[in-house]
């Protein structure tokens, strides 16, 4: 979920729990352990034990041999014969991987801020006192827990270009019937609309926790300094919300990045192909469906670097920020 | 919670001395009001429609004008599907599915956590770096030789094929070991003393205390197992052992466009996930809103 923003947490409190901890481990490791300390490091390798097999059989190794099959012609038996960098030089001629760069990068700049704008509103106004709020919280909320699947079978309903509600809706207002998913200049914004939809409850939630924690003191000293509204929200709550912001858009950013639900169960393959394109539909669509795994692999080692650059940019800006 | 507005009404006085309108005040308060029930609204009408469009018959789904309320309502739909669909199936695989994923998930990280956090020895912080750069990595990088794997082991089309891979969580880990170290040291000191040793620390004492990160991380993680698609779509293929996702996904491509049926199944298939949610609510939203206040 949180990549960049957990790594470098955790980098930074191993950091600093090691420097505490060199002292006694440099004193104690050296002459024979302590039968205390012998228990402790006895337990201490078990208890991780069952995790580590686990990773080391189902992610270190499989990340590794990705690496490897990526150079090569893997078939869905598992066999191949050639290994060069062929994968990556079909991989830059290849019109369905520049429409999924073009695809994400639209998804990335409509659906990030957006959706940022929107959640940051609604968590203010569920901070407010305000009649009804369990309501609007619940109401709100629902997306959240619902499964993508489900979501995409609704919105495809919803934006049926002859029945759907809200081409139904629209008609009141003189709108003729609009191909939401047909259309090939609208399609992608249909798509922004239910990604956002979607995610929107998510991030209203992790906001709301980030408004609730800022001290009401600051506030009270605000108010009796007679701010207005519009300098309070600007010199107060935003400059508050900035480590919260932060997380939730980084957040955002991989949502946006692995988009593959809605676009799988909403369109047929001929419409992905033309229109709605994503860097994760590429990459099922070559690993399972043509059977090129060794292309797809070179897909994932790609979408792993651009994920690797992102993460570091994001480092510096959170550094800069002073968050991360 | 108390907020500008609501300190502003209670203090009349005061905001009438610095002579604020007090009509601009309630412009103010019934824009906000407006713009949540358009935002509830807009939340909660797929939900609805759904609700409706599953009780119409077919004919009526697609009636021109557009005909808002079924005459008749029905659930002629929900039938169909429980019929031609081996929809039950789906049910029992993904509820069995999310069940032993976020069980053995719990098992696994509770213990890792409780290791990383609390006890000390050589390697322990290099082998959590290691695990944490896990993180990093986009899922689909693992897939194909995850994929290899349980093919290899001849599990394709079976439960544990379907919650091998899942069952270890860096993630939980990470977030229970946030929860780990919050607790004070001298809990566990004054049992070493007694003669205990780690893992009866762990089981007896630390666990209990740290039972809001493991709801917290069961709901995040049981959500996420339930939704999942794209895994279960790609080991299970035959059609009593898909999961409700993928169930979908194939009804979607089955029932075309007969949306009352394929509202019927997406709302079946929503509906436990709901309910838990309005019921346990506040543990949901503490579950989530803890993911993102770790920092």
């Amino acid at each position: 979920m949180s990549l960049a923003d957990s790594v470098s947490v955790a980098v930074k409190q191993q950091k600093t729990r090691a420097a505490d901890v060199k002292p006694t481990t440099k004193t104690s490791a050296r002459p024979a352990l302590t039968r205390l300390e012998r228990a402790e490091r006895f337990w201490g390798w078990i208890m991780v034990l069952p995790l580590l097999i686990g990773l080391l059989v189902f992610y270190f190794i499989p990340f590794l041999q990705n690496i490897f099959y990526s150079f090569t012609d893997l078939d869905q038996f598992m066999n191949w014969s050639t290994f060069n960098v062929n994968n990556y030089l079909d991989l830059f001629s290849d019109d369905d991987f520049y429409a999924a760069i073009a695809n994400t990068l639209f998804y990335v700049v409509v659906c990030v801020p957006v959706s940022l704008t929107l959640s940051l509103l609604l968590a203010m106004g569920l901070n407010q006192n305000i009649r009804g709020k369990a309501l609007f919280r619940t109401l709100l909320f629902l997306p959240a827990v619902t499964m993508p699947a489900a979501v995409a079978m609704v919105w495809q309903w919803l934006f049926n270009k002859d029945f759907g509600l809200i081409n139904y809706l629209l008609h009141f207002f003189g709108v003729s019937a609009i191909g939401w998913l047909s259309d090939p200049d609208i399609v992608r914004i249909s798509v922004s609309v239910i990604i956002i939809w979607s995610s929107l409850a998510l991030k209203i939630i992790i906001l709301l926790a980030g408004l609730q924690s800022i001290p009401r003191s600051i506030y009270e000293a605000a108010d009796i300094d007679g701010i207005s509204t519009l300098r309070r929200f600007f010199c107060l709550t935003l400059p508050m919300m900035v480590p919260t912001l932060f997380f939730v858009s980084v957040m955002s950013f991989i949502e946006v990045l692995q988009i593959f639900d809605v676009v799988f169960l909403m369109f047929d393959r001929s419409m992905v192909e033309s229109d709605t394109m994503t860097i994760t539909y590429l990459f099922y669509k070559n690993a399972f469906y043509l059977q090129q795994k060794g292309y797809a692999s070179a897909i994932t080692v790609v979408l792993f670097i651009v994920t690797m650059l992102i993460t570091l940019v994001q480092m510096a800006i959170g550094r800069r920020l002073k968050v991360a | 919670m108390t907020t500008y507005s609501q300190t502003r009404n209670a203090t009349p006085a005061r905001t009438d001395a610095r002579s604020v309108p007090r009509k601009k005040i309630n412009v103010q308060k019934w824009a906000v009001y407006l713009f949540m029930v358009l935002a509830s609204l807009a939340s909660v009408v797929p939900f609805i429609w759904m609700l409706i469009t599953s009780l119409k018959t077919q004919a009526e789904s697609i009636q021109i004008p557009l005909q808002m309320l079924p005459s008749h309502p029905g659930f002629a739909a929900y039938g169909r599907i429980l019929h031609e669909i081996p929809f039950t199936g789906f049910y029992l695989n993904s509820i069995l599915s999310t069940f032993f994923t976020v069980t053995l998930q719990m098992i696994i990280a509770t213990m890792a956590a409780y290791s990383f956090a609390r006890l000390h020895f050589r390697g322990r912080n290099v082998v959590f770096v290691l695990c944490i750069s896990i993180l990093m990595v986009p899922g689909q990088a693992f897939l194909i030789p995850q994929f290899l794997v349980v093919q290899k082991l001849g599990l394709l089309n079976t439960l544990t094929g379907l919650i091998l891979p899942g069952i270890f969580s860096i993630y939980a880990t990470f977030l229970l070991r946030q929860f780990f170290m919050a607790v004070p040291k001298e809990m566990e000191e004054a049992a070493l003393m007694d003669g205990y040793n780690h893992f009866t620390i762990f089981w007896r004492i630390m666990l209990p205390l740290i039972r809001p990160g493991i709801v917290a991380c069961i709901i995040i993680n049981g959500l996420w197992s339930w939704n999942n698609l794209m895994w279960p779509l790609i080991v299970n293929t035959s059609s009593n052992k898909l999961t409700l996702p993928v169930g979908l996904a194939s009804l979607s491509s089955r029932a075309g466009e007969e949306y009352p049926m394929l509202m019927a199944g997406a709302l079946m298939a929503i509906i436990p996930m709901l309910m838990l949610f309005i019921i346990f609510q506040r543990y949901f939203i503490q579950g989530i809103a803890s993911s993102g206040v770790k920092s």
